[in-house]
């Protein structure tokens, strides 16, 4: 598996971002979750789970 | 435990260990895995690489999605409550206009009436159902896209005319509805809202006017409302 470097910092930026919001849910806060957090979360499975189903089929798994 | 104290609790167990597992993913070099010793649990021992592969595995996708989900459960419950509409200035003058003992507004009437226990602005501005508290949930998306780029102008103007089933669902088939006669003969423009309850039954919310920077009542409508204690349940 290739290196997951910024999939691991964009899931720390998102946790970051949804920490504050669970604690003070203002708007701002829920802004920055639904409009950022979420879509960083997002992306980071969708990178992780194409480098996992590359080297699955590199192994000739899938 | 309230619900509130568990989502917090959980959504911090969550980030909290998505943090500290990102960390050590990010420094890691899953090339030369191989080449380190294996990983003992106590119970049993991992290859380096199986053990690298299933806590990146835990930290950005199983962790990440409980988060998702905890912290979508605490937007969906939380906007429920009538604190949540007043985090936003812009709902403060309905907010404080409902809480206010001389406001012959509808919405104040049935707050100082007790018609509605809990979640006042919920009640009225979603409809029944999965779909409706869908519709709502959705019309609230684009409030928060709105509010938090700053891309609204006070006095905020409703988008849609306001659906009078919002009153029926409660009021209709009820004693005190069925007995006006009135009701009676305009029933069907109700239901097919060409006729507004508030013809009637005066305005819900404090005026547009009221509601404009600038005016007398402004300031006071603005202000940060004060919540009772029941209304934190």
């Amino acid at each position: 598996m290739n290196e997951l470097k910024w999939e691991a910092m964009a899931v720390a930026l998102a946790s970051l971002i949804s920490l504050v919001y669970v604690w003070q849910p203002g708007p701002y806060p829920m802004g920055a979750f639904t409009f950022i957090a979420q879509p960083l979360f997002l992306v980071a499975i969708a990178s992780y789970a194409w480098k996992a189903v590359k080297e699955l089929h590199e192994r000739g798994v899938l | 435990m309230n619900w509130i104290t568990l989502v917090r609790a959980l959504g911090s167990l969550t980030c909290l260990l998505t943090l500290v597992g990102a960390w050590f993913i990010a420094r890691r070099n899953f090339a030369r895995l191989s080449e380190r010793p294996d990983v003992s649990l106590g119970i049993t021992k991992l290859p380096a690489t199986a053990f690298w592969k299933i806590a990146a595995f835990a930290c950005i996708v199983i962790l990440p999605a409980a988060t998702i989900a905890i912290a979508n459960y605490h937007t969906f419950v939380g906007v429920h409550e009538v604190q949540a509409c007043s985090q936003c200035h812009v709902m403060r003058p309905m907010v404080n206009d409902l809480h206010d003992p001389e406001s012959d507004n509808l919405a104040a009437r049935h707050y100082k009436n007790g018609y509605i226990p809990t979640g006042q602005c919920y009640a009225c501005h979603s409809d029944y159902g999965f779909s409706g508290d869908l519709a709502a949930k959705m019309e609230g998306y684009r409030h928060l896209a709105r509010y938090t780029s700053r891309t609204y102008r006070e006095p905020l103007a409703a988008r849609t005319r306001f659906d009078n089933h919002q009153c029926l669902k409660c009021h209709q088939g009820k004693t005190a509805f069925e007995g006006v006669h009135v009701h009676r003969d305009v029933l069907a423009r109700l239901e097919s809202s060409n006729m507004s309850c508030l013809n009637c039954h005066g305005r819900a919310h404090p005026t547009r006017a009221d509601r404009t920077p600038g005016s007398a009542r402004y300031d006071a409508l603005v202000a940060p409302p004060v919540f009772a204690e029941a209304d934190h349940e």
